[in-house]
């Protein structure tokens, strides 16, 4: 089972919100669509789940083109961004009605609700309407829908976005747990950097319609292949040098170290961050991060140096890596 | 502050309330009473006026039925012409469904009155003359504007991903109205019935030309129709009793759907 999108455009008008897409998940691979809002992300997951159609290109499915397949034929498990629970149904009518509708009889419908509500721990909740669960208590319920629908892909819109950051950090061990361990593939919409690192096996980062740079967390940070992958992956940000004929220089916080023959700098302010410390810096060279251990004591001036190995290079007109 | 405003509402409920509390004084009302109001009289209080309402032929009862067979049939076939019209509405593009508003909010606007006429030489073609149900058609027409309106902006409420769920569930056009829009739209529906049966439980002109046969007759022309005891006398307190009796079948209307009304009526002034 794989998904496989080639050469995807969608257009508004004469406005292509997404244009000459080629994206490959293999099977049980977690792939997140990551970018800021309008890039084009939902869109592409929307086309994936056959609610809206492709102007040009093609999507499979399993080997099988779904290009001009109806949604429920291209059996898509989906979380959606509200969760899209129906409020006026109990929990159980929610799970239950989808399978009613597929044809499957009362007896094998109640049993394979119940032991998904075994398995998301909701067996209390039954009864309710969306309306009397928390947030974390409606994920779950979503989360439930999706496996019910016994998929071959699993499409997650933002699904961590309507929840605290304590209840996210529970909630992903679980999220692998039921969702990557399953041999589907997985596309996980975010425009968070930090839950499609931890989430995500490869991330397609995307800007305007077109995937700017696919590759796994490490690739994306170590080695980005512009400025703005380098600038949206990785916090705090990467530092930007001004540019020196056509070329921008990049050095992450964290490799800057001090050093007697560095360039001359002065301490702004610190924010403490527990195990480490980041540092808000004046340079000749213009504003710095720098993040080190909290132990060490910075006085305000100090001298900062890079190795060279550790600097990202840019054509300032493009902004492509050179 | 509180004291202005329950001041404020004191008023304001007197305001509303007093043609309705008159009307119920009359209807209870001797004659006499009601030509001298400040003056002495042994006989200030009767139920003459309901009785002369209730005892007459065909009894009023009779009415009130023509009424409500005439309401449920127009608000029936309202709502199911309007439902899939303000659904489809919804799903069009921005321009089609603004310029179809345009179009419905000027049919909703027109005085229909000036349309009378021309439905009455159509029923005489299409003879439908003294048919209760076919009452039924001219006030589902005139509904419409408003009630598709009414819906259309109650489903353009419903987030559009609870029907996108639906779909990849597999539920087809017919199963998510059934199952998931409709229902979610209730109390809009539940406004847009009350309003339309209102309005056929007021009409008059087309009632009085499409009916002439005295057992068919709707009430408010069945209550024009109530006769003084000369022709110089006007018969007051029967007229109101007959009003009182009218109106209670909608206020049993309104309370019993209270809840769903006020929430529809309130619907899209607060994103959910």
């Amino acid at each position: 089972m794989n998904l496989v999108l080639q050469n995807i455009g969608r257009r508004f008008g004469s406005n292509w919100i997404v244009r000459h897409l080629d994206l490959e998940v293999s099977e049980g691979e977690c792939l997140a669509l990551l970018g800021p809002s309008g890039c084009g992300k939902s869109t592409t997951l929307r086309l994936i789940a056959g609610l809206d159609q492709p102007n040009e290109g093609s999507i499979y499915i399993a080997g099988k083109d779904v290009t001009r397949v109806s949604p429920v034929d291209r059996r898509i498990g989906m979380v959606f961004q509200s969760y899209a629970l129906f409020p006026h149904l109990t929990v159980f009518a929610n799970l239950a009605l989808g399978l009613q509708v597929r044809g499957i009889g009362a007896s094998d419908r109640k049993q394979r609700v119940a032991s998904v509500l075994a398995l998301m721990q909701l067996e209390d909740l039954a009864d309710r309407h969306p309306a009397e669960l928390s947030g974390g208590q409606r994920q779950r319920v979503a989360l439930a829908r999706a496996l019910l629908r016994d998929p071959l892909v699993y499409l997650l819109d933002e699904p961590m976005s309507n929840l605290d950051a304590q209840l996210r950090e529970d909630l992903r061990p679980q999220l692998r747990h039921l969702i990557l361990k399953g041999s589907q593939p997985v596309i996980y919409v975010t425009h968070d950097q930090h839950e499609a690192m931890a989430m995500a096996h490869r991330i397609a980062v995307m800007r305007d319609g077109k995937i700017e740079q696919i590759g796994t967390p490490q690739e994306l940070y170590h080695n980005p292949s512009s400025l703005f992958v380098a600038s949206f992956i990785g916090r705090p940000q990467i530092n930007l040098l001004p540019a020196e004929s056509g070329i921008i220089k990049a050095i992450r916080p964290e490799h800057l170290q001090l050093s007697s023959e560095g360039i001359p700098c002065r301490l702004i302010y610190r924010e403490w961050l527990g195990t480490s410390q980041l540092l808000m810096i004046e340079s000749n060279r213009g504003p710095l991060r720098m993040l080190c251990a909290s132990e060490i004591k910075i006085p305000e001036t100090i001298r900062l140096k890079w190795s060279p190995e550790k600097e990202h290079q840019f054509d300032a007109s493009t902004g492509e890596r050179c | 502050m509180m004291r202005h405003r329950n001041l404020l509402i004191t008023v304001l409920l007197l305001w509303s309330l007093a043609p309705l509390l008159w009307q119920v004084y009359t209807s209870f009302s001797t004659h006499e009473a009601l030509l001298q109001p400040l003056g002495e009289h042994n006989h200030r209080w009767t139920l003459d006026n309901y009785r002369q309402v209730l005892t007459a032929n065909p009894p009023f009862w009779r009415y009130l039925f023509n009424s409500v067979i005439v309401g449920i049939g127009s608000t029936g076939l309202t709502l199911l012409l309007a439902i899939p019209a303000a659904y489809s509405l919804s799903k069009v593009s921005q321009n089609v469904a603004r310029t179809a508003k345009f179009l419905l909010f000027g049919a909703a606007l027109f005085p229909y009155v000036l349309l009378f006429l021309a439905l009455l030489e159509l029923a005489r073609s299409l003879n439908l003359g003294n048919n209760l149900l076919a009452l039924s058609f001219p006030y589902a027409a005139l509904s419409m504007p408003l009630a598709v309106l009414l819906l259309l902006s109650a489903f353009r409420d419903l987030p559009s991903e609870l029907e996108e769920a639906a779909r990849l569930e597999g539920l087809g056009l017919w199963q998510r109205l059934r199952w998931i829009l409709i229902p979610l739209i209730g109390p809009a529906t539940a406004s847009t019935a009350i309003l339309v049966f209102l309005f056929s439980w007021n009409e008059y002109p087309i009632a009085m030309t499409w009916i002439s046969r005295a057992d068919l007759l709707t009430l408010p022309v069945a209550i024009a129709r109530i006769a003084g005891s000369s022709v110089y006398s006007i018969p007051y307190g029967a007229y109101a009793a007959a009003t009182v009796l009218g109106a209670l079948p909608l206020l049993l209307l309104v309370l019993i759907f209270q809840r769903q009304i006020v929430s529809g009526l309130t619907q899209g002034a607060i994103k959910g």
